[in-house]
């Protein structure tokens, strides 16, 4: 039988850990052997494109005038990459850390998964690493606003047709 | 049921007898491939992790299911610059065959180690196949020819299980990418499109607008579903490519490397470094043996060359990452101008090479490992 419990035991080497990221993505393990699916679609009908992207913007300060970031230079030395989920945990700073895991094709409810909090001495050392990446942008170190805007093009010439903001969140760092 | 279970075990143990058939590489073929694969890694994929030193411990959060949820932040500093050190130096001893095994199997798991902090930002990236090859690899002969301080002799059964099992893992890599999109792209809806979801998105946010992703632009989209249905069947058929011969495995590789170059052109994502993993099977050095070792006869200085050039590139990498993050040294050094990315033009070479050579390795006649011969 070596054949076999070597086979159930590839097996579950190989498919739980796919298992646990099919029915919750947020439980994809690492390391593992998945590649990611990217099964997203687009209506080939529509002549326009809408899509998300997050923007970083201080205030020049001088005129205290909105300035957006440029994201290589201020994540430097974290590759851009990384923009989107730093800004959706509002670069450590957000007060709620708890995720909760929803479950697919599965009738468990939903579980709240209680994430590390940074200490009090962890979240003055990330403002202060955020207002120096500010004035090396020659902004005001006091705040910055992580913005999430929705832009649509037109697929046929390429150009912008419409760009609104979705949601913003001012990060205060005094 | 004790009968039933037999029948079950024989059944799987021939399958996997045709797997070991079908992906066999011989010892000398997988040592040249082992020079290949560190070149490969050491002049264009040497990792740098450098810069994972002063990130603030407020941005920690790793994956859920990770080894990084037992720890409190990120690296000390101190470790982040000896892992950054170490693997060139790693890379060099997998490279010339200085205990390959030990240094490869230790290569990839500080890889995996450090790779888990860096995926503690929120995101996993999925560029794991080189690390597997060099894990699994590492296992079979691929140290004990062509090598300064050759490994000791694996069992020839061991040695055909790394293949069998390297080639499984990608397969089933395939398939986990695959099978969620059969549900999506597979919708019979001219319509709709998934290739085209990803080329517009690169194209018109990303900047992906190079090499001949303009000509998409000038293309029928419903075209285009032929191209979803075609990623679906390729990446969900790789078991049955496998277990069916070593010709039908040479052919799923071909139109892997022919998947990785429309990618490379269109869509602009060249994912180059997956050649680490195809290549073993790819590349077959067969008919060159007699003639490097020939040539290594006739050259006395030919190794300690070799050798020095090998060390003069890992040093390179480990004097940089004294004081900097380092770089990657061949598209560090051919820096980007006007026209299309280093990066892309020779990911495109490098597809369009191993789909002549897997074309090639068509023709050859099926290789035999020990246990079936």
């Amino acid at each position: 039988m070596k054949h076999l419990a070597t086979f159930c035991a590839v097996s579950a080497f190989l498919g739980l850990p796919y298992a646990l990221k099919v029915v919750a993505p947020v439980l994809e393990p690492y390391p593992a052997i998945i590649f990611p699916s990217g099964h997203s679609k687009v209506d080939i009908n529509d002549t326009d494109l809408t899509y998300s992207r997050v923007a970083l913007v201080g205030f020049d300060k001088d005129t205290l005038a909105e300035k957006q970031l440029e994201p290589r230079a201020f994540l430097k030395p974290i590759p851009t990459q990384y923009l989107t989920y730093l800004a959706k945990n509002e670069f450590g700073l957000e007060a709620d850390r708890n995720e909760t895991i929803h479950f697919r094709y599965l009738s468990f409810p939903p579980r709240t998964f209680e994430r590390r909090k940074p200490s009090q001495e962890e979240i003055g050392e990330m403002k202060q690493w955020l207002r120096e990446k500010l004035i090396e942008q020659n902004c005001s170190g006091e705040r910055f606003i992580i913005r999430r805007s929705k832009t649509t093009i037109s697929t046929e010439t390429g150009e912008t047709i419409k760009r609104e903001i979705h949601s913003e969140k001012t990060i205060a760092l005094n | 049921m004790k009968r039933l279970l037999r029948s079950i075990d024989d059944i799987i143990a021939a399958a996997w007898q045709r797997v070991k058939s079908n992906t066999f590489v011989t010892p000398e073929d997988s040592s040249l491939f082992r020079i290949f694969f560190g070149l490969y890694f050491l002049l264009s994929h040497t990792p740098r992790y450098g810069w994972l030193n002063d990130i603030p411990d407020a941005l920690y959060y790793p994956p859920i299911v990770s080894m990084g949820i037992f720890f409190d932040g990120f690296p000390p500093g101190i470790f982040v610059q000896i892992a950054n050190i170490a693997q060139p130096i790693l890379l060099f001893c997998v490279t010339v065959g200085i205990k390959a095994r030990l240094t490869g199997i230790a290569s990839a798991l500080l890889n995996f180690v450090v790779t888990t902090f860096i995926f503690s930002f929120g995101k996993i990236d999925h560029s794991f196949t080189p690390w597997l090859a060099l894990l699994v690899l590492s296992f079979s002969n691929w140290g004990t020819r062509y090598a300064v301080l050759p490994d000791k002799q694996s069992t020839s059964s061991t040695h055909s299980n790394c293949f069998a099992f390297l080639a499984t893992f990608m397969v089933f890599a395939m398939f986990t990418a695959g099978l969620e999109k059969a549900k999506f792209w597979v919708d019979f809806d001219l319509s709709t499109n998934g290739f085209l979801s990803w080329f517009y998105l690169g194209y018109f946010s990303l900047g992906r607008d190079e090499m001949l992703a303009p000509l998409v632009l000038k293309i029928d989209p419903r075209f285009f579903e032929i191209a979803d249905y075609t990623a679906v069947v390729f990446e969900l058929t790789g078991f049955l490519f496998l277990i069916f011969s070593q010709r039908s495995w040479r052919l799923w590789l071909i139109l892997a490397c022919a998947f990785h170059l429309a990618n490379t052109l269109l869509l602009n994502i060249s994912f180059h470094f997956q050649i680490l993993g195809y290549g073993v099977f790819i590349f077959r050095f067969s008919s060159f043996h007699q003639k490097i070792a020939a040539f290594i006869e006739s050259k006395r200085a030919a190794i300690p060359t070799f050798v020095s050039l090998v060390a003069a590139s890992a040093a390179i990498h480990v004097y940089q990452r004294i004081d900097s993050p380092g770089t990657s040294l061949l598209f560090g050094l051919l820096s980007k101008g006007e026209g299309p990315s280093p990066r892309l033009i020779i990911a495109s070479i490098v597809w369009l090479l191993a789909i002549v050579m897997a074309v090639a390795s068509l023709r050859l006649k099926d290789e035999k490992h020990p246990e079936k011969a």
